[in-house]
């Protein structure tokens, strides 16, 4: 797949307008084989505009991604084989139970039925969801929909994994156990790549970062390197610019009488 | 890939009579309520074959017939759109499935259902009333089976052209708006016969019926599902060369519409959603000064949705 010393993700000039606004302008990104890679910035920076183009889920208007050595618009189907995606939107069969949403996840994908039962019964009992096994996607909490689409993502056992703001609505016993999880299928030898505007997060996992801002990236490389001795959130403040509340705006906060 | 697509449908159809008792009694409602006017439908279409007088009758009911039929497959989907997910291909983006298999797949998994089991009692009834022995036989038979995957290629492209669109809450305010539209111009057209049949003999009350009948079957021909049933008038009354030539027409179509599903943005077997397009706005410049009343947006929504259509069918 990957050629030796490709990285397993290499990203050139990728560009995405959406009317009048520049998403991503011209985004260039390399993830090394084997890293948690972080990619951070506000809201609204680009990061799920750029995850989406880089999974196959949206075109770019012009730019190159290549996934573990495979153009990514020139063969999707291959990408697709060989990653596993955990979207912001969850879009699932509802009227299916856990199980079943496993089951035919990786019936869909080619694999065996048994295969795909002893993997789906062991990725539900890890996440914690084996009680909820047969019930409904549709009456699962936002976290257990998370939890579950993680599962789907994972069941291939793909090399490389992208997680698009994986913790928000976890809680953290849930956060735990996903972090076991990701932890042990980085041991195994594969990569991730994680969207998250929550620092400490991505501070505690991952290996590398990358910054983006207005579409464009500010910082990229391991940690310590685009940390430089401070927190990430500092360098995060510094890099992209902080958004200061002038002292004397709303000052009428919380001065209804009585 | 075909089977297990349908088996995914039947599992839906299967969880969904799960999800209360409520539910299961407005299925078996339904059901009790579609299921005898289907086979009415199918029996009198069986009969309209065999004993009406096939020019006059028989050919241009059996066209009308066919083509509500047909538009019904087409309009349904979009009015009760996410009432079925196996329809939506956005939840089957992330599968390593080429076009192909998606295409069958999805094919398959419009197949299976209270819908296409109705549509093929209907047509079953249509080959048991039209086929006549020998090679008109054939060519009815081939028509019922190819009118049935015209409704199923073109529900699928409609609703996978529209797909995106009906998710947000603004193609659901359309739908709402066009399907208030469509029974509006139903209600209307069921006045018609009342029209037709007021102070007049009974002779030219037929007359008049008869002439309607065979307007709205001219009017309907220009819908490629009625074009099967042109192919089964023109095999009843003897004339093969027609029929196969409306049979032809009629496949053409079928795959006209599997195309279009195919290569319409945003299938998750293609390349992936294609670069966001302009919408056309219709919506015509004195009419934005309007204050912004709840009525002026829907018209601007329904405008701009207009010109998303053209685009898409330009695509």
């Amino acid at each position: 797949m990957s050629a030796q010393g490709e990285p397993a993700v290499a990203v050139r000039g990728l560009r995405k307008v959406f009317g009048t606004t520049t998403a991503v302008a011209g985004l260039d990104l390399d993830v090394p084989v084997g890293s948690f890679f972080g990619l951070v910035g506000p809201n609204g920076a680009g990061k799920t505009t750029t995850l989406r183009m880089i999974t196959g889920l949206l075109r770019p208007d012009t730019g190159q991604v290549r996934v573990l050595g495979v153009d990514a618009w020139a063969d999707p189907v291959t990408v697709r084989r060989l990653i596993g995606v955990l979207p912001e939107d969850l879009q699932l069969f509802d009227r299916l139970t856990g199980r079943q949403l496993l089951t035919y996840t990786g019936l869909l994908r080619g694999m065996s039925a048994d295969t795909v039962a002893e993997r789906g019964d062991e990725l539900l009992g890890v996440l914690g969801l084996a009680d909820a096994a047969d019930v409904f996607v549709v009456d699962y909490s936002h976290g257990m929909r998370k939890k579950v689409a993680l599962a789907a993502a994972l069941l291939h056992a793909p090399r490389l994994l992208f997680l698009d703001e994986p913790f928000e609505s976890i809680d953290p016993v849930s956060a735990r156990t996903l972090r076991a999880v990701l932890d042990r299928h980085r041991g195994a030898g594969g990569t991730i790549v994680c969207s998250s505007h929550v620092m400490e997060i991505v501070e505690r996992i991952c290996d590398h970062v990358a910054v983006v801002s207005g579409g464009r990236l500010v910082a990229s490389g391991p940690l310590d390197e685009v940390c430089a001795g401070r927190p990430l959130e500092e360098a995060f403040v510094a890099l992209v610019g902080a958004g200061e509340v002038p002292g004397t705006s709303l000052g009428w906060l919380g001065s209804s009488p009585g | 890939m075909a089977r297990l697509f349908a088996r995914l449908k039947l599992r839906l159809i299967v969880n969904g009579l799960r999800r209360g008792r409520w539910y299961v009694g407005a299925v078996v409602l339904g059901a009790l309520f579609v299921l005898p006017y289907m086979a009415a439908a199918a029996v009198g279409v069986a009969l309209l074959g065999r004993l009406a007088d096939l020019a006059t009758v028989a050919a241009p009911a059996l066209v009308v017939a066919v083509s509500l039929l047909w538009l019904g497959w087409v309009v349904g989907p979009v009015l009760v759109f996410g009432a079925d997910e196996t329809l939506d291909p956005a939840r089957l983006r992330l599968l390593p499935l080429r076009r192909s298999q998606l295409a069958v797949g999805l094919l398959a998994a419009s197949a299976v259902g209270v819908g296409p089991l109705a549509t093929v009692v209907v047509l079953a009834g249509v080959v048991v009333g039209f086929a006549r022995p020998g090679v008109g036989a054939v060519v009815v038979v081939a028509a019922a089976v190819v009118e049935f995957l015209l409704c199923l290629t073109a529900a699928r492209a409609v609703t996978t052209a529209l797909s995106r669109r009906l998710a947000s809450r603004r193609g659901r305010d359309v739908v709402v708006v066009a399907g208030s539209a469509v029974v509006l111009v139903l209600v209307v057209l069921g006045q018609a016969p009342q029209l037709l049949l007021s102070d007049a003999s009974a002779a030219e009350t037929s007359r008049r019926l008869l002439d309607a009948l065979a307007r709205t079957a001219t009017a309907a021909t220009v819908l490629p599902g009625a074009w099967p049933a042109r192919a089964v008038a023109s095999a009843a009354g003897g004339d093969l060369l027609a029929a196969v030539g409306w049979l032809g027409a009629a496949a053409a179509a079928a795959a006209g519409f599997a195309v279009v599903d195919d290569r319409v943005e945003g299938h998750p077997g293609g390349a992936g959603t294609a670069p966001a397009r302009r919408a056309v706005d219709l919506f015509p410049a004195a009419v934005r000064f309007l204050p912004a009343t709840v009525s002026a947006r829907a018209l601007r929504r329904i405008c701009a949705t207009c010109g998303e259509f053209r685009s898409c069918a330009r695509s």
